[in-house]
């Protein structure tokens, strides 16, 4: 009980560390490589492994928080979150490399619906070109979170009944 | 044999989908509120970062210096070529120098014989840059001055040389620099020196397109551009950057602000304007009633 307690203290942490780390004013606004959803590869490779630290409240708040804090519209994201946890929590994680795509793939689906629900208010929207970049920065990150966070927790590899 | 249904996981189930149902309803809701009521979202939005973001600074800051400092030792490997290039820079500096100088006495001594009143100085506070708030949707930062130090939404955040946006949003001690390269941003300028007026349009990339501009003949790659001060937003002749000619066939601006090494922004605080009100007594006194102006013929 306590350590589930301590196990979600830390991923409520990790996240938002997550959500402050593309604050940090560095200075590469808009040019270059864009900075990843580090928050998305986090609790996706969480949820994966330890389903019961990442209950959907902890979602919920630390989505909002990204919302809010990072300038977003505030809403969708936290619902892409909340609805890819809810998704990966009943899958039983395959290989690494199945995971990963599931992983890129949702969160290209949760960027579409993201660009589709701004499109159809009406709102601006980013360039493509800025998305895919966004994308393909998040999806080249997910591995790293994921070692970063095997070797940070000592959680079990996918695969490995727990 | 056959795996019978547990009644109480497929409640648990049930409820759990049900609960999720409620959220997505939730925060759909919220952002068709961000939607249609922007600005109170948008100052729940400041009132959230007014509380988080200063807590977290200690924690952002040690990261920032490492970075500047790995930044900065590349820069090391350089620093002949630097030098070389800083010392022609600071012979031509000289006569520039020099120039500026003489001008600014000839200036001193024409205003003194014209008796010319100018426009009040203009104030400023300087804020550093707390933190990065871009993403792929948003082009901003965030400055650790607020409405605490007179800041208010629509004031000009300049850089050393040239605008780098217009507030947008204020917490008691943060704020929201709207970056001019926001998809949302939209500038009025004045292209010199053929003086011809254009929106400056940001959209998301590191060049802001100028729109509206009518005839771009006599606009060249190179030609300055300054704030325009229509709409009385922003104040005149503020240096914004220079035009450049895009691969796609459009009129950019190359911001003359450094987007990539924001660190401190200065907020020019907007002086109590001087409203004219009334009609003006140009016109004279009211015409006298016709009864009144009749009575003395008679």
């Amino acid at each position: 009980m306590t350590a589930l307690l301590l196990q979600r203290v830390l991923v409520a942490s990790l996240g938002t560390i997550a959500i402050h780390l593309p604050l940090v004013p560095v200075g590469q606004a808009g040019e270059g490589i864009a900075n990843p959803d580090l928050l998305f590869c986090l609790l996706a490779a969480c949820v994966l492994r330890r389903p019961e630290a990442v209950p959907l409240s902890l979602v919920l708040v630390l989505g909002l928080l990204a919302d809010f804090i990072l300038g977003r519209a505030p809403g969708p994201g936290a619902l892409g979150l909340v609805l890819a946890t809810e998704h990966l929590r009943r899958r039983s994680p395959g290989s690494f490399l199945a995971e990963w795509l599931r992983a890129a793939l949702l969160f290209a689906a949760i960027l579409a619906g993201i660009a589709a629900l701004l499109a159809l208010t009406l709102a601006p929207l980013p360039g493509s070109a800025v998305l895919a970049r966004y994308w393909l920065a998040t999806a080249l990150a997910y591995p790293l979170v994921a070692a970063a966070l095997r070797f940070a927790l000592d959680t079990p590899r996918p695969g490995v009944p727990r | 044999m056959a795996e019978r249904p547990d009644p109480i996981a497929e409640l648990t189930r049930d409820t759990r989908r049900l609960v999720v149902g409620v959220i997505a309803v939730l925060l759909l809701g919220l952002f068709f509120l961000w939607r249609i009521d922007n600005t109170r979202v948008e100052q729940l939005r400041m009132d959230l970062i007014d509380r988080f973001v200063p807590s977290f600074e200690w924690t952002v800051r040690p990261v920032a210096a490492v970075a500047r400092m790995v930044g900065e030792f590349q820069s090391y490997t350089q620093v002949y070529q630097q030098n070389e290039e800083l010392r022609r820079e600071l012979q031509a500096m000289r006569g520039w120098r020099e120039a500026a100088l003489q001008l600014e006495q000839k200036n001193a001594q024409l205003l003194a014989l014209n008796n010319v009143r100018l426009n009040p100085r203009l104030t400023f506070v300087t804020g550093e840059v707390m933190a990065d708030a871009g993403g792929p949707f948003r082009r901003a930062a965030l400055v650790n001055i607020g409405r605490a130090d007179g800041i208010r939404d629509g004031a000009v955040a300049m850089d050393g040389l040239g605008i780098v946006g217009r507030i947008a949003g204020t917490g008691e001690r943060a704020s929201r620099i709207l970056f001019l390269t926001d998809s949302s941003s939209r500038l009025p300028v004045t292209v010199k020196p053929s003086g011809q007026r254009a929106i400056l349009a940001g959209d998301n990339g590191p060049l802001p397109v100028l729109d509206f501009l009518d005839g771009t003949d006599a606009v060249r790659p190179g030609d300055r551009v300054v704030s325009s001060g229509a709409g009385g937003l922003f104040p005149p002749d503020l240096l914004v950057g220079q035009v450049v000619a895009a691969p796609d066939g459009r009129l950019r601006v190359h911001p003359a602000a450094d987007f990539r090494r924001l660190h401190f922004v200065r907020v020019i605080r907007p002086g109590p304007s001087e409203t004219v009100s009334g009609p003006g007594d140009l016109i004279g006194a009211l015409i006298p009633q016709p009864d009144a102006a009749a009575e003395p013929g008679q």
